[in-house]
């Protein structure tokens, strides 16, 4: 069985504007970071892929059926969407509840995965919490159990740790690796931290135009020995902002540890550091921004 | 004074003019309904009552609706406007605009060659239009839901037709009956359900 | 699947204010125009009293006597009812226009207007009108009789011209002429109309006519309130995202939404009607009438259920296209037009969304208007069954489209 989703030449206009252009992607089984500046097209791209959009054009299958058969398409994908919420005077076991009857789970099937879920998400105890008193963190597990209730191949999650505490998020990656071992899972995130930790395979999208696409390690390449550390004075900072690519700054007094992404050593006293993911992806969006003549 | 201009004309613009357009809409298609000419008083009265009452409704019970979600309401109260002076202001420009529609059909009405007090049916209407009014604000400020005072209010309304007996100095329809000892229980009905609305809106929560 | 989404809908109903609301103006309403002792009005008539009521007649002289009388009633108070597009509206007319109508009320009486008045004044003198009874009572027994060469062919041509000068829709019009008028009962016809309503309507039969007459009024406009909470409720809780991404078919969520809601609905509405007619089950075997027990229910479903499928219908339709509550004040805009222009309290039917039966008894005559009763309601049922349709394509359309169909004019909004 085809287990890819397949994405040829997808565009979607909004009147003039463009929101996707001619994006071609190939996601395979595991987790899938889409990175991007917000108002990249990750939403527009994930709401196609649910059928809440229509595409304007290309040619779009996931596990082999075309999007376009909306029901069955439907059936196999679980969606988090970005604000996700439920009816407020609901518990959070009627509402999970409710959402599984909208998955056609017969009655038995509720009965058995309900309760399990809800121990899975960790949210047994708070079973009978109003959704309406619920935090964030709180609705988005709510939300993650809805989306693989009916146990579906693929699972669409939009911004899924935005407004959630760190040690929330970092149980919300470890949730989603977890559930990817058998199935696709496409995280959509601006947080670079996400796609790092939980991530095998991304692609970067800006401005509806995919940037890059292959592995964390290869994105890292690109950036490899050309990210240097040096100290200067907090004077010199403006200075160097202007003339580099400052991806970090750690002030000390009167001076000031700055992270320099460079193709030349930039200075005399600048050594090559150790690139992480954020660095390739500002590199990523400066070499972007360069080519297309915008900030 | 030029930011409650900006606060106001914002709501109005942003939110208030589809209730507006409304408005106007529902009192320019009263010509096909009722009659203005040559009206007696009593008949006068039934206009102002049964047709243009309904503008009360329409223009003061969605004055919440920009708050009604939480998230909006809690940031415009960390502000340094406080929410009274803006809801003082959307009041005084719902009353206006009930004076101006009240105005206006009664001097129609009178320039058609209908026969009646001028300045008792004006009051009266007035009173009448903006207690109306005050019951779906009141209620939409209380519950947070505006078609909950669309609700109470329509409903007293429709109670009226039917069991107006029960209700008093507070029953609509009176000035058909020639009745008008209402005006000032009205009127002062009207300012306390005002003032309680955007009182107990703040308190609550 | 169907069912379970059903009861969660029902559910749902339980825990809303507006729901109790609903309810509770509901039962007030009914009480409070039916809880008056209505039982002396059905015991067999006694010979020899001043009334017996009023009925029907399509006889054509009693015909031309009624409608003069209502034309100088309507002249006298320069007070003309008139329902151009169904709405009711009152028509005063100007000196020259009244003078007009004035010399053709002479022609067809042969009387000039001084003596038609002094005569119309003296009839009513001679009744105390203190309360709405003794009102009905003098309307009803007064006539003008016409002149008797005036044929009624004659008498409709004069009454057209009668109608040009009120204007459109006014009482004068020939079709509405002879859908007959009401007239003083005699005795004959008073047991005889007891006759029917002990054995044709049963004694509840005629309770649950009047009892739907006043139900009527409140449902065109109560379930208004069901139909915009349930469909504003998606938006309010941010869920339409989440449910539109479910396998779940449109037509099984709105379906199920739709039915619930008019379940929920009707269901008062039966409770209050079973409980409203248990005393006339017996005050039927006191008058030795068998009584229909599910005459209540009969008249409910048929009479008031479609009422409230086709409102909620359109409040569904409207709601989940606009996404605002402008349903509200066009539904009530209908309701209340509908419920003025109802020319005739009893019967009259046509395609109007509140029927109204304003009258206990009537037997024979609603007999005789029953047919026209059953294609109304028929209609608003297969009507808001293909309203709901249209909104299930509304919703699978916006599911698809993303947003709301109406929402395209703020395109590319998020």
């Amino acid at each position: 069985m085809d287990t890819r989703i397949e994405i040829k030449n997808l565009s979607k206009n909004y009147g003039k504007k463009q929101a996707l252009k001619q994006i071609n992607l190939e996601i395979e089984q595991g987790m899938f970071g889409l990175l991007g500046p917000n108002g990249a097209g990750k939403t527009t791209l994930m709401k196609i892929l649910t059928t809440l959009t229509r595409k304007t054009s290309g040619d779009i299958k996931l596990c082999g059926i075309p999007v376009e058969r909306c029901r069955e398409i439907r059936q196999m994908i679980g969606y988090l969407p970005q604000d996700f919420s439920m009816y407020g005077n609901m518990s959070v076991y009627e509402a999970l509840d409710y959402l599984a009857v909208l998955s056609g789970m017969s009655k038995k099937e509720r009965a058995m995965k309900v309760p399990q879920m809800l121990e899975k998400v960790n949210l047994k105890e708070q079973h009978k919490t109003r959704v309406k008193t619920m935090s964030g963190g709180m609705k988005r597990r709510l939300g993650i159990a809805q989306a693989i209730i009916h146990d579906p191949q693929i699972i669409v999650v939009d911004e899924p740790t935005a407004g959630l505490d760190p040690e929330e998020r970092v149980r919300f990656r470890n949730l989603l690796c977890e559930i990817a071992r058998d199935r696709i899972v496409i995280l959509s995130t601006h947080i670079v931290g996400d796609i790092e930790a939980t991530c095998e395979n991304i692609a970067v999208l800006n401005q509806g135009e995919i940037l890059f696409r292959g592995t964390v390690s290869r994105l890292l390449d690109s950036v490899e020995g050309k990210v240097y550390t040096m100290e200067v004075s907090v004077m010199e900072l403006p200075m160097m902002r202007e003339q580099f690519l400052v991806t970090g700054i750690l002030t000390n007094g009167s001076t000031a540890n700055i992270k320099i992404i460079s193709e030349e050593p930039p200075a005399k006293g600048a050594k090559l550091g150790q690139a992480d993911v954020e660095d390739a992806y500002m590199y990523l969006m400066n070499h972007a921004s360069a080519l297309t003549g915008s900030v | 004074m030029e930011r409650y201009l900006k606060a106001e004309s914002s709501f109005i613009l942003r939110q208030y003019i589809l209730h507006l357009l409304l408005a106007f809409l529902f009192c320019s298609l009263s010509g096909f309904f009722v009659s203005f000419r040559n009206l007696e008083a009593f008949q006068a009265a039934k206009v102002m009552e049964m047709y243009i009452a309904f503008t009360g409704i329409i223009l003061l019970t969605p004055l919440f609706m920009p708050e009604q979600n939480k998230e909006i309401w809690l940031l415009k109260r960390s502000k340094a406007m406080p929410m009274w002076q803006l809801y003082l202001l959307r009041i005084l420009t719902a009353v206006v605009l009930v004076a101006a529609v009240v105005t206006v059909f009664t001097q129609i009405m009178q320039r058609n060659g209908s026969d009646f007090s001028m300045r008792q049916l004006w009051i009266g209407s007035f009173a009448e239009i903006l207690f109306l009014g005050s019951i779906g604000f009141f209620v939409s400020a209380v519950t947070n839901q505006v078609i909950l005072g669309y609700m109470i209010s329509i409903l007293y309304f429709v109670v009226n037709i039917g069991s107006s007996r029960y209700l008093g100095k507070f029953a609509l329809f009176q000035m058909m009956k020639g009745g008008y000892d209402f005006v000032p229980i009205m009127l002062a009905a009207s300012l306390l359900l005002l003032a309680a609305g955007v009182l107990l809106r703040e308190r609550i929560r | 699947m169907f069912g379970t989404l059903f009861l969660k809908e029902c559910k749902q109903i339980l825990k809303s204010m507006v729901y109790y609301i609903y309810v509770v103006v509901f039962v007030m309403f009914l009480t409070s125009q039916l809880s008056g002792e209505i039982t002396e009005n059905m015991e067999k008539s006694q010979p020899g009293l001043e009334s017996y009521g009023i009925t029907n007649s399509r006889d054509k002289s009693a015909i031309m006597e009624k409608a003069l009388a209502e034309l100088v009633m309507e002249t006298y108070n320069n007070s003309y009812a008139t329902y151009p597009m169904g709405f009711y509206r009152e028509v005063t007319l100007n000196e020259s226009e009244l003078a007009k109508i004035t010399s053709m009320i002479e022609n067809c009486t042969g009387k000039n207007w001084e003596q038609v008045v002094e005569e119309m004044e003296t009839h009513y003198s001679n009744y105390a009108q203190n309360s709405v009874q003794e009102a009905m009572q003098a309307q009803t027994a007064y006539s003008v009789i016409p002149l008797e060469e005036l044929s009624y062919d004659d008498f409709c041509d004069i009454m057209e011209e009668v109608c040009d000068i009120i204007g459109g829709g006014s009482s004068y019009q020939k079709n509405l002429l002879d859908r007959g008028v009401a007239v003083p009962m005699t005795y004959e016809q008073a047991v005889e109309a007891f006759e029917s309503l002990c054995t044709k309507d049963r004694v509840t039969g005629a309770i649950a006519r009047l009892f739907c007459d006043y139900a009527g009024i409140v449902l065109s406009i109560l379930p208004i309130f069901l139909g915009v909470t349930r469909c504003l409720r998606d938006k309010r809780a941010q869920v339409s995202q989440v449910v539109f991404a479910h396998k779940i078919s449109a037509f099984q969520i709105i379906g199920s939404r739709y039915l619930a809601n008019v379940c929920m609905a009707f269901f008062p509405v039966i409770m209050t009607a079973f409980v409203m007619q248990m005393p006339y089950q017996y005050h039927a075997k006191t008058i030795g009438a068998a009584p229909d027990l599910f005459a209540f229910l009969k008249y409910s479903g048929i009479w008031l259920l479609p009422e409230i499928m086709i409102v909620l219908a359109v409040s569904f339709f409207i709601t989940e296209l606009t996404e605002n509550v402008i349903s509200i004040f066009v539904q009530v805009f209908w309701a209340i037009a509908s419920l003025f222009s109802s020319v005739y309290l009893e019967g009259n039917f046509g395609l109007h969304l509140i029927a109204r039966w304003n009258v206990l008894g009537g037997t024979t005559e609603f007999w005789l208007q029953r047919q026209e009763l059953l294609f109304n309601r028929g209609f608003y049922a297969v009507l808001s069954l293909a309203v709901v349709a249209l909104t299930v394509v509304i919703y699978e359309k916006k599911r698809r489209e993303g947003g709301t169909v109406y929402g395209k004019i703020f395109k590319g909004r998020k």
